[in-house]
């Protein structure tokens, strides 16, 4: 941690496994709900996350550091190229995971509101089906066999744009 | 996946592209549910596909079919059937390559072989609109297709009766105000020498007749004031802003589906090009014209305001000089966004060959590409793929293209 940010007013945040995440409040501000919660003055010193565990957290907190100490768009209307293309590359790296580290962080992200992370998990879902057969896409995903479509359901699936499956 | 949001799912199923979509539809049945939920359809992946770059869709004739076809846009007064294929709806992609944008398909679905039951008569691309395209067999029969589905609608037969004018035009859109579907036939009555004489015809007056899809009846608006030339180079219509429009003799006309009324549209200054064609760049109403080594885009940058227009590219070292012969060996034939969205670019056809040339106006370059051999292409027309199903506009009307297995069935059934 950077000499400078030592000095700002600190954040703690727990995850379900009881481990504690000390960080600066401009980095927790990443969060909408809990930047409405500091503004709420409902925060104590301590933020609980009970549905979140603490491997799912510290990857968010690793997310919102990297994303808070990034010019943000709206500060300045001709943003240094550099940055975008470094937070970019920072995005790409950071969703190398795997896909239950995948879903766990989005459903903490959707919690915690985090606009910019729920969109670059969606699309990271998205990139890796992307072109795959139905076969693929459930193994990928690990569908619920409990809802598979019957055999006739799934020919008239198919059936409806065969073209898509010459 | 069962524990995400429906929310999540939708917002990570309109980042896809149609064919993924379509293999998703078939993964399980919540994520089918999904995909056709017109809140998804409609909502979702809808205004996504009409603010990416568009696709193409090619109507092509077969090559045993092409005696006595001669033009590639143009069509006679009547849409007078000759005997030929209704021929081929093909769904084109642009790719960006090393050297420029390049074609590629995506699906071609004959519509002359027998799992349509179409006549076989020629056809004719009237227009597009969110991912529906409207086609016309003669100069009343109607059918509306969405090319990501195998199946088509046949609209009821128009009322004016085709014999009783000598000019009769088309154009199919989508009403902003009331969120409907609508072809229009525009017909003008032939004038007896008794009537031009005592100068009881009204000549500026046409017919119009509407078809608004999810109804069973066309409409007749009765005698409409029409601005317009008759003339049977009016081709496909380009809709855009509830309007859809035609451009003749370097005249832009509009008609307004919300009013139901033509307008006088205003047009680009004059470049002294005879030659121009309408269409749609960056959602932009936007006039190509060329002559023989020059040529000039404009773009109407507020939809419906003269002052507007604005010159967005102008070449007077044209392509001629580049490309063999220039505009007389390549016909321009429709304007079409980059994949990446910030190029504006032409698609021109060779008059000889079936070669296509991908010219990219801002850089003056351009790429030549082929077509399928199979066909040889009349028109085209932008097209931005929905998953909107025709049964929305009535179930009785749609009819799916025939399996194989069906087909094998009729033959084994059918004499001898």
């Amino acid at each position: 941690m950077s000499t400078s940010s030592s000095s700002s007013k600190k954040i703690v945040l727990k995850s379900a496994d009881n481990e504690t995440f000390e960080i600066d409040e401009i980095v927790a501000l990443e969060s909408q709900a809990i930047k409405n919660m500091i503004e709420d003055e409902c925060a104590d010193n301590v933020i609980p996350l009970g549905n979140i565990d603490s491997k799912t957290l510290s990857k968010i907190i690793e997310y919102c550091k990297k994303h808070a100490e990034s010019p943000k768009k709206d500060d300045n209307a001709d943003i240094d190229e550099k940055a975008v293309e470094d937070l970019k590359s920072f995005d790409a790296e950071f969703a190398k995971v795997d896909m239950p580290l995948i879903q766990d962080i989005l459903m903490a992200a959707n919690f915690l509101n985090i606009d910019n992370l729920i969109g670059l998990m969606c699309r990271t879902i998205a990139d890796r089906i992307k072109g795959k057969t139905p076969e693929e896409i459930r193994k990928i995903l690990n569908i619920n066999k409990n809802d598979l479509l019957s055999p006739e359901q799934e020919a008239k699936a198919r059936e409806e744009n065969s073209w898509a499956f010459d | 996946m069962e524990d995400l949001d429906d929310y999540f799912m939708l917002d990570m199923l309109s980042r896809l592209d149609v064919k993924t979509i379509i293999y998703c539809k078939c993964v399980c049945k919540r994520w089918r549910d999904l995909v056709l939920d017109p809140h998804f359809v409609s909502n979702l992946h809808l205004p996504k596909s009409l603010s990416s770059p568009p696709s193409l869709i090619i109507h092509g004739l077969p090559r045993q079919n092409l005696d006595g076809v001669n033009t590639y846009g143009g069509r006679d007064s009547h849409g007078e059937a000759s005997v030929c294929s209704p021929g081929f709806l093909n769904w084109v992609e642009l790719q960006q390559q090393l050297d420029g944008c390049q074609l590629t398909h995506v699906v071609s679905h004959n519509l002359g072989d027998n799992r349509c039951s179409f006549p076989k008569i020629r056809m004719v691309t009237v227009g597009s609109v969110n991912g529906l395209i409207c086609v016309l067999q003669k100069a009343d029969a109607f059918f509306i297709f969405n090319p990501v589905f195998e199946e088509y609608m046949a609209l009821p037969r128009a009322q004016l009766v085709a014999e009783s004018y000598d000019w009769i035009h088309y154009g199919f859109g989508f009403s902003l105000a009331s969120g409907e579907y609508k072809v229009i036939r525009i017909c003008r009555k032939s004038s007896s020498i008794e009537s031009i004489v005592l100068q009881t015809a009204k000549s500026n007056h046409v017919e119009i007749e509407v078809f608004t899809l999810g109804t069973d009846k066309w409409r007749t608006l009765g005698q409409v004031p029409f601005p317009g030339v008759y003339d049977y180079r009016w081709g496909s219509s380009i809709s855009l802003n509830g309007h859809v429009h035609w451009i003749i003799y370097g005249k832009i006309y509009a008609f307004d589906l919300d009013t139901e009324t033509f307008k006088s549209f205003p047009s680009p200054p004059a470049t002294g090009d005879c030659n121009k064609i309408l269409g749609v760049l960056k959602g932009r109403l936007s006039q190509f014209s060329w002559s023989k080594n020059r040529f000039t885009l404009f773009e109407m940058r507020e939809y419906g305001i003269k002052d507007s227009w604005y010159q967005q590219v102008h070449w007077t070292e044209g392509i001629s000089h580049k490309v063999e012969s220039g505009w007389k060996t390549w016909k321009p034939l429709c304007l079409i966004d980059g994949i990446n969205g910030t190029t504006r670019n032409l698609i021109a056809i060779h008059v000889h060959e079936d070669k296509l040339l991908v010219h990219c106006l801002d850089s003056n370059t351009y790429v030549e590409t082929n077509v399928l051999p199979i066909y040889t292409t009349r028109t085209l027309i932008n097209y931005h793929p929905s998953f909107l199903k025709l049964q929305k506009f009535g179930v009785d009307r749609v009819h799916p293209f025939k399996k194989v297995e069906d087909l094998l069935e009729e033959a084994s059934l059918g004499p001898g």
